[in-house]
């Protein structure tokens, strides 16, 4: 006999367990609650940036953003505590070229009722707690500020001696990387906004908070994404 | 933004069903049998693939052709199966029901030493055995998923076949 024979022999003969009459009801129900804190995160960070901008419009007395305004960069650097996850702290980035926005009468057009817009660039710690959040067709970015705070820590963005460890263009697969047994992280973050505020190119460095020791960097933009990671982060952590 | 939340899978028993819900029913059982075979604690198969499928949901991956969303998905349900065979390990429970509880195949005796032998082999020995010999991903397509190099994946699979195969005749 064939060794893959043998094997799926083998595992055939292992107990199924029964799959619950409510699996795709309950996955149903868990999907739902998910969209629904996601809008809610939204709509948190979008009333934030609102008050943000009106009172950094009525100090600077400039026009409020348009699409004929000028281009912005946002450049931040916080250290956020890692949730835990297994008994460790853990955090994950994934990345992916999202490509440009649909622009309709001088405005980004939202997406349809019922789509979420595909996320460019996201920090996650524990069981998936959004960290950071972006992407090129939604203009502004989601940052978690319960979690995280400013940081005075200096950071050169670059790889600073990480390995390379993909390029990906529009339509490949996403980047994703996980870090264990890291309690706690710096990230310094310059994301370049076009005149619509959705993000041109954005640059994430992230290194452990107690070392500086650099973990990962992500070079993101609308068309490619180019990421450096630590061989101590590992997707299957 | 979605006031209605997305109705993935509402219509299921229509033919209005969603890319996302047509792509997880299509890979549901092969998913499920992969899942099954490398927990400890199949009681938790169920809450795995659950995690899994909204990982994948959040990510709104895009796929170039089936086989890379079969491989994506598997990807994305070993994470987690992973993360909940660390969970398990930490909390040091010891799953009852696995073997007591009775399946549907007609040899028990043969399933019981199935099982024995089965759940002796490692964690990296389980994963590659299903990804492989099961799923019928080539080298190169496991490693991707296992995230390491294509000449480990075929060492350890040949070890892990040996090791199969002597744990079925020492049962």
């Amino acid at each position: 006999m064939r060794d893959d024979e043998y094997t799926r022999r083998v595992v055939d003969e292992l107990h199924l367990q029964p799959e619950s009459p409510r699996f795709f009801d309950d996955l149903q129900l868990r999907l739902a609650r998910g969209e629904r804190d996601a809008v809610r995160r939204w709509r948190r960070t979008a009333i934030a940036a609102v008050a943000v901008a009106l009172v950094a419009t009525a100090v600077a007395g400039v026009a409020v953003a348009t699409p004929t305004a000028a281009a912005n960069t946002v450049d931040v650097t916080v250290a956020c505590p890692n949730l835990l996850k297994g008994g460790v702290g853990v955090f994950s980035v994934f990345a992916s070229p999202t490509g440009n926005p649909p622009i309709e009468s001088g405005k980004i057009k939202p997406p349809p009722p019922g789509f979420r817009p595909v996320d460019g660039l996201t920090v996650e710690t524990g069981d998936a707690l959004y960290v950071l959040r972006l992407t090129s067709i939604v203009a502004g970015y989601q940052l978690d500020r319960r979690q995280c705070v400013p940081n005075r820590t200096k950071l050169k963005l670059g790889p600073n001696g990480l390995p390379k460890h993909v390029t990906l263009q529009v339509g490949d697969n996403d980047y994703g990387e996980r870090c264990a047994d890291v309690p706690k992280v710096v990230m310094r973050l310059r994301i370049e906004n076009d005149a619509y505020g959705a993000p041109v190119r954005t640059r994430l460095l992230i290194v452990r908070a107690k070392t500086n020791k650099p973990l990962i960097y992500v070079d993101w933009s609308r068309q490619r994404v180019t990421a450096w990671d630590s061989p101590s982060c590992d997707f299957t952590q | 933004m979605t006031a209605d939340p997305i109705r993935l899978l509402e219509h299921r028993h229509d033919e209005s069903r969603s890319p996302f819900e047509c792509m997880i029913r299509r890979h549901h059982p092969r998913l499920r049998r992969f899942a099954n075979a490398l927990l400890v604690d199949r009681a938790r198969v169920d809450d795995v693939l659950q995690e899994a499928y909204l990982k994948t949901y959040r990510r709104s991956p895009r796929f170039a052709n089936e086989q890379h969303e079969l491989a994506y998905l598997h990807r994305v349900v070993y994470r987690c199966c992973l993360d909940e065979l660390r969970r398990n390990r930490r909390s040091r429970e010891t799953p009852v029901g696995d073997v007591i509880e009775l399946g549907t195949t007609a040899d028990p005796l043969a399933r019981t030493l199935a099982e024995e032998a089965w759940s002796e082999l490692s964690d990296n020995d389980r994963a590659v055995l299903l990804l492989v010999d099961v799923a019928g991903f080539d080298y190169g397509a496991a490693a991707r998923i296992l995230r390491l190099p294509r000449g480990t994946v075929a060492s350890r699979l040949s070890t892990a076949r040996d090791r199969l195969r002597g744990r079925m005749e020492d049962a």
